[in-house]
């Protein structure tokens, strides 16, 4: 290697280790945010607050009440007579939501041809919890109602559910894909474009500018630790992912190491397009996080998937690298596929790093 | 009191003379309300689904046309067989696929009902639990109407062979609307970052020019500059909330029910806690990338655990008790109270008192820290 | 007679390493005091615990009369201190940072616009009150930050390498001024390694590794070591503390 590159490279490094702090967190977060999810975060709908108003209790009301108690999801958390505003219940107890018997519901009950009554109040604040409940609340009532009546429950159709890929349905299966996506790209968009940027302002960068070293060689000696950085923190969520949470690659890992290689880069050329626009720090650290990290997160189908957004963010999602990576990491880790099915993503990150890195060279060029 | 007059007077007139400062703090935060009030979406929507139809009489293609009827479903192609069903979801083209069995229709006559398959990528927990709890619900609403055509053909009406009458009321948010819910916790999200970013930075850079060393030469003391400095910080903080709260109510239309100026008090409150926590991070970070960093590792954690994406009701029972001190699952929650269901002291108080507790003690460390840093 | 500074055995230590072992100085009322030694020896420690910066490991030290451990407040509004850095707000333009410094200092409006005025026409800043601080070449920002440290009439200025990278001419006017105050009854005490600049000093002491090893006029000190130059005579004390 030429030899100003390599005391670039050098003179990189000390700084990456004198910053013990940044580096710390580079290498701790994701581990950390793996103990987060893989133990915090878990998605089971079970033991909603609910109340039930109940005018005339009896034993079929109690019963159904023990019934909805008894459930997996619902908790009764109170039995009141009347409810009066109802709004005032939801207010001060925080239920989710509240049964409302009718005052003749028992004699409805048993009388047949004249179906009892159950009004149910749902707080819909929390849309996805408002629906799951809406959709249960009737099967689950009336499933009561017919045991309480000893009546056997009509059946029609079943449903067998095969799940795939992750048929434990292990959350980590999920975020260990997500997680390479979004650390990789902090470490390499923000950690370049901040280091740049502070040379920048405390005249360094200058310094250097005025020496032999051409600025393809500043260049290649800043960015180069950083790719070992991000390589190393990628591993270190592979390797937590598999001993710690049992998420075994099942697809190829050499695959695997191009497309992050080629997805490091065009991260690392992001970090290095913001760093020729900032001059200060604190404008580069304005810029990075909504442009590289937050749509990282938000808009690569890591936590929400990209089918459900509105139309025109789909557009944009398609312009995200991370989208295209995370389609390629999940695709080798989780379905085990190989370039068969993955040759047009890899195709659109490669064409994508390539055009960033020549922009971004382009610039820092011009720029400096 | 004059001092920490003079240090608000310079902190605003060093912001003032930064004008790229404030179009970035104004802008990145518009466009984010924007994109993320959009993106943050717990619904899931248009998933594709592939149909595996081998029985082909009247009673099957009803139930896939019921199926597919519904919009949260897109229409992925007739498959041809199992194997099939399996490779397009292997290339992604289908997240599930539903296969009814030859004998469906046979099967239904028959009392112990059809059985069908749904195969699902498994690859997103969240969102697959979700969508099969959709088409499950569909398909179970379709049987019923099935045994109500079945009955009515015997001359019995389902009324009376179903015992009850159940009518779901959806309150305060009637159309289920995401961003009702997530728009409201957006404040939480953009005014904590603003203001503890800002916050720390602030200190930080002060540190690094050697300003800060010269401010401890002359009578002021410590917590005189902390208080001078954090008073924009705080101004621009209800700005934002305000931003926010007019965003909210005239873009994505959602209701604001509460009082604006309890909104404004309990963001006071809250930003005792964010801006403490910029304070504190800023004693031990050296230079601005630190203060990005710790920041940003700290918010992303306190984030997860605050009920913003995922209910705290639905986490282990640890964890809950783990989030009694994380500010903003308080915040989180007052917003969302006092947009949809108009609370207010009344109702949260306890929020308020956890939050001024939290707040008094992160800032009243940061200003301890600050102070032994600084001599 | 009181001294403007005066420590005794003061000493700082930082873990098992000592910056500042058991420095005795004594300066009177008015006079200009070079603090030099080689980078590192341990000046910048010592003048910032004279400011109340840092706390002394051990010994005493009185600055303006009053106890540099206990009475920092007292000393604070007594002093002015120019940092290396210069340290002042680039951002802010010269007037605000005049403003800034003078009203920290407690200087009421009238009495801070009349010291502003003093101090610019003294240190030749008239025009440049609305240029941002930032933007101004380091001749002048160093005349500013001189200037910041000097509106409340201190009785001691305590200069740190204060003629850092500026230019020979700017450093020969900058000395004039501060030759100007010393006879107005402020007391210098500056730090420096130009030795060139410490001839302008009434004495200068010679700290080497956290010692004092000389403290004496520059001419008695060109006498004792039978030099030409001070710089002559500093490297003499420099080996003679070797051996």
């Amino acid at each position: 290697m030429n030899p100003r590159i390599r005391a670039l490279v050098r003179k990189e490094v000390w700084h990456i280790l004198r910053d013990w702090q940044t580096l710390v967190i580079v290498l701790a977060m994701p581990v950390f945010m793996m103990f987060l999810y893989g133990y915090a975060l878990d998605v089971n709908i079970s033991d909603v607050r609910v109340m039930v108003e109940d005018p005339s209790p009896s034993v079929e009301t109690a019963e159904i009440i023990r019934a909805i108690d008894h459930s997996s999801l619902f908790k009764v958390a109170g039995v009141v007579h009347s409810a009066g505003n109802p709004d005032e219940i939801f207010r001060r107890y925080h239920v989710k939501a509240l049964f409302r018997f009718s005052p003749e519901f028992s004699a409805d009950l048993r009388r047949p041809g004249s179906p009892a009554s159950v009004q149910v109040l749902i707080d819909g604040s929390d849309q996805n919890l408002g629906t799951v409940l809406r959709n249960v609340v009737e099967p689950f009532l009336q499933k009561s109602a017919l045991e309480v009546l000893h009546v056997p429950v009509p059946a029609a159709v079943n449903v067998r559910q095969t799940i795939l890929y992750n048929p434990q349905q292990k959350s980590a299966m999920y975020f260990v894909p997500g997680l390479m996506v979004t650390i990789l790209m902090m470490i390499s968009a923000m950690l370049t474009s901040l280091t740049i940027t502070r040379e920048k302002e405390s005249g360094s960068l200058e310094q250097m500018l005025v020496s032999p070293v051409r600025p393809a060689e500043i260049m290649a000696g800043k960015i180069a630790p950083y790719i070992v950085l991000a390589a190393i923190d990628g591993a270190l969520i592979l390797l937590v992912g598999y001993f710690v949470f049992g998420v075994a690659i099942s697809g190829s890992l050499l695959l695997l190491a191009a497309a992050s290689l080629i997805y490091i880069f065009a991260a690392l050329a992001l970090g290095l397009l913001i760093s020729t626009v900032a001059n200060k720090q604190e404008h580069a650290m304005l810029i990075v996080l909504p442009v590289t990290v937050l749509p990282t997160v938000l808009l690569s189908g890591f936590i929400f998937p990209i089918a459900s957004l509105p139309q025109l963010l789909q557009y944009v999602c398609m312009l995200i690298p991370a989208t295209y990576f995370l389609e390629i990491i999940r695709g080798i880790i989780l379905k085990g596929v190989g370039l068969g099915v993955l040759w047009r993503p890899m195709l659109v990150l490669g064409c994508m790093g390539l055009f960033l890195i020549v922009v971004s060279v382009r610039k820092f060029r011009v720029k400096l | 009191m004059n001092f920490i007059r003079l240090i608000v007077w310079k902190e605003f007139t060093q912001i003032r003379s930064d004008p790229i400062v404030i179009r970035l703090i104004i802008v990145p935060v518009i466009l984010q309300m924007f994109v993320l009030g959009y993106a943050l979406t717990t619904e899931v929507k248009n998933t594709t689904l592939a149909i595996l139809d081998r029985s082909n009489t009247p009673e099957s293609v009803s139930l896939v046309q019921t199926i597919l009827h519904n919009q949260l479903f897109r229409f992925a192609g007739y498959a041809e067989s199992e194997t099939d069903c399996r490779d397009r979801l292997d290339r992604g083209d289908a997240r599930l696929a539903l296969i009814l069995p030859a004998q469906f229709a046979r099967d239904l006559e028959a009392p112990h009902g059809a059985e069908v398959s749904l195969i699902i990528d498994g690859q997103d927990a969240n969102s697959s639990t979700i969508s099969s709890g959709y088409i499950n619900s569909i398909i179970s609403g379709w049987s019923v109407s099935y045994l109500e055509k079945k009955l009515e053909a015997g001359g019995l009406r389902l009324r009376n062979v179903l015992p009850l009458e159940v009518h779901p009321v959806i309150m305060y948010n009637p159309m289920l609307k995401s961003t009702w819910y997530m728009v409201p916790a957006l404040a939480v999200v953009l005014v904590t970052m603003i203001t503890a970013l800002l916050t720390g930075f602030s200190i930080v850079k002060e540190k690094e020019g050697g300003t800060l060393e010269q401010l401890m030469v002359t009578p002021i003391s410590p917590v005189h500059v902390v208080l001078g400095k954090i008073v924009p910080y705080v101004v621009i903080g209800l700005l934002e909330l305000s931003a926010v709260l007019a965003c909210a109510t005239l873009w994505f239309r959602v209701p604001f029910k509460g009082n604006f100026f309890t909104l404004l008090l309990f963001g006071l409150i809250y930003m005792t806690s964010s801006i403490g926590i910029g304070i504190l991070v800023s004693t031990v970070a050296r230079n601005a990338q630190q203060v990005l960093f710790i920041l940003w590792f700290i918010l992303i954690f306190f984030l997860f655990l605050s009920g913003f994406f995922l209910a705290l009701e639905n986490m282990p029972q640890w964890v809950q008790k783990v989030t009694y001190i994380n500010p903003l699952r308080y915040f989180m929650f007052v917003l969302r109270e006092m947009f949809l269901k108009g609370s207010g002291f009344a109702e949260l108080w306890p929020q308020g008192l956890a939050m001024l507790a939290i707040g008094g003690v992160v800032f009243g460390a940061s200003l301890v820290t600050f102070q032994r840093k600084v001599s | 007679m009181t001294f403007s500074i005066e420590t005794s055995d003061l000493t700082k230590k930082f873990g098992p390493y000592t910056a500042v072992d058991h420095i005795n100085v004594s300066v009177k009322q008015g006079e200009i005091f070079g603090f030099l030694g080689a980078n590192g020896a341990g000046k910048t420690t010592a003048i910032r615990m004279l400011c109340g910066l840092l706390e002394p490991t051990s010994g005493s030290g009185h600055v303006a009369g009053f106890d540099i451990m206990k009475e920092t407040s007292k000393i604070r509004s007594r002093i002015g201190y120019m940092s290396q850095k210069f340290s002042l707000y680039p951002d802010l333009v010269v007037r605000d940072n005049l403003k800034l410094y003078g009203s920290l200092y407690g200087l009421s409006r009238q009495t801070l616009d009349q010291r502003i005025d003093e101090m610019s026409a003294f240190l030749g800043l008239g025009g440049l009150f609305g240029r941002v601080t930032g933007a101004l070449p380091w001749g002048w920002q160093q005349r500013l930050s001189l200037a910041c440290a000097n509106l409340h009439k201190p009785q001691i200025l305590f200069l740190d390498e204060p003629t850092g990278s500026v230019d020979p001419v700017s450093r020969r006017n900058f000395w004039d001024l501060i030759q100007l105050l010393a006879e107005q009854g402020t007391t210098i005490f500056v730090t420096t390694h130009h030795m060139d600049e410490a001839e302008y000093c009434h004495r200068i002491s010679i700290m080497i590794s956290g010692t004092i090893a000389a403290i004496d006029s520059p001419q008695s000190l060109k006498q004792q070591y039978k030099c030409e130059t001070l710089l002559d005579a500093f490297l003499a004390v420099v080996e003679g503390s070797d051996r």
